[in-house]
């Protein structure tokens, strides 16, 4: 076989493994490293502590300085032993206006501790509350959700960025 | 005489098997079974799922309320001049307005639905206080009248 008959096979074993081990880093990161990231060690009882810490961290990523809970609240299902705690925090954004975040957490009985699950900034400027029916059009809207969507990915990226360099966060 | 022990055999024993195994899982997550063969599992997943659907419930109506909070206070701030939307922004006076009235329905909406999670519970624990199993025979069709 000549070089280039090799190289050209190469490049063809390499293209799909890279996009399965860049698609195998994505979920890694989605769905086991970012959930917990920090939260190991903190009681299911503390839940107050644990919406702290995540809110503080995300909220820190989107350039937000986080204030105080407007509510918190921390529910448990007697028979099924499931916990869940959730609040809305106040933060305060670069020009001084008031920015409500939306913090979800959930006790995993597998790993043991609390994890963070779908949390997001409340009415935000691209948030679906704002469409109507023609506005904007549906190739625009589309936009908008992906770059929401690549927004929160990037937003967790950063955020385990600075949870590596500051680990009091 | 013919060998038994072929591999088409062996394939056909092993689907045979699991296509049992399925058979027999799923019946016995059906009403019927399950709530005269196993009723303490029966009850404790019914009773379960209820109250994991009644703390979603409250959440989602939670979400609704503090979105409409955000959309008020964002309002609020858009006529003192401390927000400012950004050029192009889908955020206006009058699409917060509208945001405003359209949450509105859902948030009512979500009131209902937190109800009807607890009714739910509530039949659930009732059942199990009763001793309720699934009939079976053929009920009576249509709404049963006194």
């Amino acid at each position: 076989m000549s070089r280039a008959a090799r190289a050209l096979r190469l490049g063809l074993w390499a293209l799909p493994a890279g996009f399965v081990l860049g698609l195998g880093a994505l979920v890694w990161f989605g769905a086991w490293h970012y959930p917990a990231m920090g939260l190991a060690g903190i009681p299911k009882t503390d839940s107050r502590a644990a919406l702290e810490k995540a809110a503080r961290g995300m909220t820190a990523s989107e350039g937000l300085v986080f204030e105080d809970f407007d509510f918190a609240k921390f529910r448990e299902a007697p028979t099924a032993r499931d916990a869940y705690a959730w609040g809305a925090a106040r933060c305060r954004a670069r020009d001084g206006s008031t920015v409500f975040f939306w913090v979800y957490l959930e006790w995993s009985k597998k790993r043991g501790q609390w994890l963070r699950n779908y949390s997001l900034e409340l009415a935000a400027p691209d948030d679906e509350i704002y469409f109507t029916r023609q506005h904007p059009g549906q190739l625009a809207r589309a936009r908008l959700a992906l770059g929401k969507l690549l927004g929160q990915l990037a937003a967790h990226i950063r955020e385990a960025r600075q949870d590596l360099q500051r680990p009091d966060l | 005489m013919k060998r038994l022990l072929t591999r088409e055999n062996i394939v056909r024993l092993l689907l045979a098997a699991a296509l049992g195994g399925t058979i027999w899982k799923g019946f016995m997550k059906t009403p019927e079974a399950a709530s005269h063969l196993r009723p303490d599992w029966y009850f404790e997943s019914l009773i379960g799922d209820g109250e994991n659907s009644a703390i979603m419930k409250e959440r989602h109506h939670d979400v609704l309320e503090a979105t409409d909070k955000a959309v008020r206070v964002r309002l609020s701030e858009l006529r003192a001049g401390v927000y400012a939307p950004a050029p192009g922004s889908l955020v206006s006076e009058e699409s917060l307005v509208r945001a405003i009235r359209k949450n509105q329905a859902t948030r009512e909406r979500a009131v209902d639905d937190v109800l009807r999670a607890e009714e739910k519970l509530a039949r659930a624990k009732n059942l199990q206080a009763a001793g309720w199993r699934m009939g079976l025979g053929f009920g009576p069709a249509g709404e049963e009248r006194p």
